[in-house]
């Protein structure tokens, strides 16, 4: 099976330098999702700082398979 | 066998006959390789196991392949003493290092829970002891932030293993991978490399695999909501 990676990134981007393994991009897509609410979950004020939050999954060739971002915006589409 | 013996110590006095009787309960040391299951889920064990060096894992498994850690054990600690009374494996233990153990036949066990009435008290406590593990690790799972979490099993193990000598200023050493920390914190492993990140930039810890070094104690212990009530490491008699 294929190795995908998945950085994250708000503030600052940590790249996952192990990755893993999943049967395919769809496969890796989900994983990806799950991750982004994971994480987002527990962000608390973190997410506050930046108002956005991305899971970057990457293939072994380090081609992007998707981007997944959660934003927060007002009525004026300003950030906090 | 002595780290078993420093641990039980640290909440009542045994007397010499008990200590005899502890030693004589165990066969002779015998190696694990990590990864490896020292005991497999659903088998019907005719001893229970002590480790006497590195890490286990006590966990369940899942339809998909993925498993849930559901409490570390660390030298001093029988990974299945409730097999003397549960029979049958309702989980696994594995091997998450190198280790060591010994196995104390169930005959034997039984032998001194006839015999030994204070000492089988303190042998129970230390299986209630595993239940209040599990308890505050389901609060932490269901309730906790990640952060939380990751701090308090940090908090957890450095007085565990400061019980048995394998801690001490601060510093203690944990050979598991953000993947294995991930399955007993119920996380990914990449939200475990993001927490670790957290706690070093807080200035919380330094953390260089596998040396962990905790910088500031009453900030990892409120981050955690930490309360080591659980774990019972005071004198008072059974």
């Amino acid at each position: 099976m294929p190795r995908y990676y998945f950085d994250t990134r708000d503030g600052r981007c940590v790249r996952d330098p192990e990755g893993s393994v999943h049967e395919d991009d769809a496969a890796a897509r989900r994983e990806g999702l799950s991750l982004l609410g994971e994480i987002l979950r527990y962000q608390g004020d973190e997410f506050w700082k930046t108002g956005h939050f991305s899971v970057i999954v990457k293939n072994e060739a380090g081609d992007e398979v998707v981007a997944l971002t959660a934003i927060a915006e007002n009525e004026n589409g300003s950030r906090e | 066998m002595s780290l078993l013996i420093e641990k039980l110590e640290r909440r009542d006095r045994l007397t010499d006959v008990e200590k005899a009787a502890l030693v004589d309960v165990l066969d002779a040391p015998r190696h694990v390789r990590a990864q490896s299951d020292i005991v497999t889920e659903g088998s019907r064990p005719h001893h229970s196991t002590l480790l006497t060096a590195g890490f286990a894992g006590r966990y369940v498994t899942l339809a998909d392949g993925r498993r849930q850690i559901t409490e570390i054990s660390v030298p001093g600690d029988f990974v299945d003493l409730h097999s003397l009374l549960m029979k049958q494996m309702d989980h696994g233990v594995v091997a998450l290092t190198d280790v060591t153990v010994q196995n104390a036949p169930h005959g034997r066990l039984r032998l001194i829970t006839e015999e030994h009435p204070h000492l089988t008290r303190l042998l129970w406590l230390d299986t209630i002891i595993d239940a209040a593990i599990h308890r505050q690790w389901i609060a932490a799972m269901g309730r906790r932030t990640g952060l939380g979490q990751l701090a308090h099993l940090l908090a957890e193990l450095y007085l565990r293993l400061e019980v048995v000598g394998l801690a001490r200023d601060w510093a203690f050493e944990l050979p598991l991978s953000q993947a294995v920390l991930g399955d007993a914190l119920g996380l990914s492993s990449v939200h475990v490399s993001r927490l670790v990140g957290d706690l070093r930039d807080g200035g919380l810890v330094q953390w260089a695999p596998p040396h962990v070094r905790i910088l500031d104690w009453d900030g990892l212990i409120a981050e955690a909501e930490f309360d080591a009530t659980y774990l019972r490491l005071h004198q008072d008699p059974v």
